[in-house]
């Protein structure tokens, strides 16, 4: 009975450090001279305690799970949505899909390439110096 | 209060009944949130229930959106080790990769004729999906369509992605690692987990970092 209460107010505990650090970064993002999403300016925020270890990443374990491992719930609504929005794609569903399967097959293959690239002008960088 | 209860229980049971199914039947193109969200169509459809009633509880589900993304922290300092030993070739590949993702969007959308409101919508579909919906208002897209490119980009690397690697000959783990999460953000990444741990870990750090990056495309060029 105590150890399951000990879980609940630590998760209690992490739930509002989250809040803390949410709140941080919408904070900081209000005060940029630019629009920029308040999350990612959070998850900079967060990155940033946890390397310079103001939090650690036990505090935050628990929660960062369950909604890391569940986040495909949280998309459910946006997609039903859609039901809503099928105009929009009226006629041009396919062409749409295509080009969304293009993109990707060129954005993968730019990322795999650019990157073996630069391994590869590293190795040479590495040899030269030695 | 009362109203919202259907659509977060609608909702919560979808999403498990596809979990459930998916781990039964486990395949690329299963994917948990598109199985759910039919389900919850159908069920609307069936009751007769309009979907701004259902967007009650709906609503409510999609603000942990926002506490989900802040996580993502965890999944870059977890491989902290991996970024700082791949440093360059993880920046230059997001960067190239998120690049290459926003102006092919926009020239195939063109010879395509797609509507400028499709390839707006388009435009951050390599990006995880709590970034992409933050994303999609700074662009003018419309976030559910964004959603629907976003898995649709999710599921093609798994399927298209090893058979890329076999015909370019990549059997470098870190070069895997890095084209799964920078073209296919969390889908590719639970894929590229399955390939091996290296292969998962620089396309967890992908994943964010080509969001970064997009961003701060997004926020320059619009």
């Amino acid at each position: 009975m105590n150890r399951q209460l000990g879980t609940i107010s630590s998760l209690f505990q992490q739930i509002t450090l989250l809040s803390l650090v949410a709140l941080g970064g919408t904070i900081i993002a209000k005060l940029l001279p630019i629009t920029v999403p308040q999350s990612i300016v959070g998850m900079l925020l967060l990155l940033a305690l946890l390397t310079v270890r103001i939090v650690r990443i036990e505090q935050l374990q628990s929660i960062a799970h369950l909604l890391l491992a569940y986040m495909g719930l949280l998309f459910i609504p946006p997609v039903v949505s859609i039901a809503e929005h099928m105009a929009l794609l009226d006629n041009h569903l396919i062409r749409f899909v295509i080009v969304c399967i293009l993109s990707t097959m060129l954005t993968f293959s730019a990322a795999l390439f650019s990157a073996k690239l630069t391994v590869l002008i590293q190795k040479r960088v590495r040899r030269l110096s030695k | 209060m009362s109203e919202s209860v259907f659509g977060i229980a609608l909702t919560l049971v979808a999403y498990m009944g596809a979990r459930a199914l998916v781990r039964r039947f486990p395949s690329s193109l299963l994917n948990p949130t598109i199985i759910g969200a039919l389900f919850c169509i159908a069920v609307l459809y069936i009751l007769g229930i309009p979907i701004s009633d259902y967007l009650l509880g709906g609503n409510l589900i999609m603000m942990l959106i926002f506490p989900a993304t802040i996580c993502l922290a965890l999944m870059v300092y977890q491989h902290r080790e991996q970024l700082k030993q791949h440093l360059l070739p993880i920046l230059v590949g997001c960067t190239v990769g998120a690049v290459v993702s926003i102006f092919s969007v926009r020239y195939l959308s063109e010879l395509f004729g797609l509507s400028e409101l499709l390839t707006q919508s388009l435009l951050v579909k390599s990006v995880t999906t709590p970034i992409a919906i933050e994303l999609a208002v700074l662009v003018s897209g419309d976030v559910s369509i964004t959603v629907l490119a976003v898995m649709l980009t999710g599921i093609t690397s798994p399927i298209v992605g090893p058979l890329l690697f076999k015909l370019f000959r990549i059997t470098d783990p870190v070069l895997q690692g890095i084209a799964m999460g920078t073209a296919s953000h969390a889908i590719g990444t639970s894929r590229a987990m399955e390939m091996g741990p290296v292969q998962g870990a620089l396309s967890s750090i992908a994943l964010v970092v080509t969001g970064v990056v997009t961003m701060i495309l997004i926020v320059v060029l619009f």
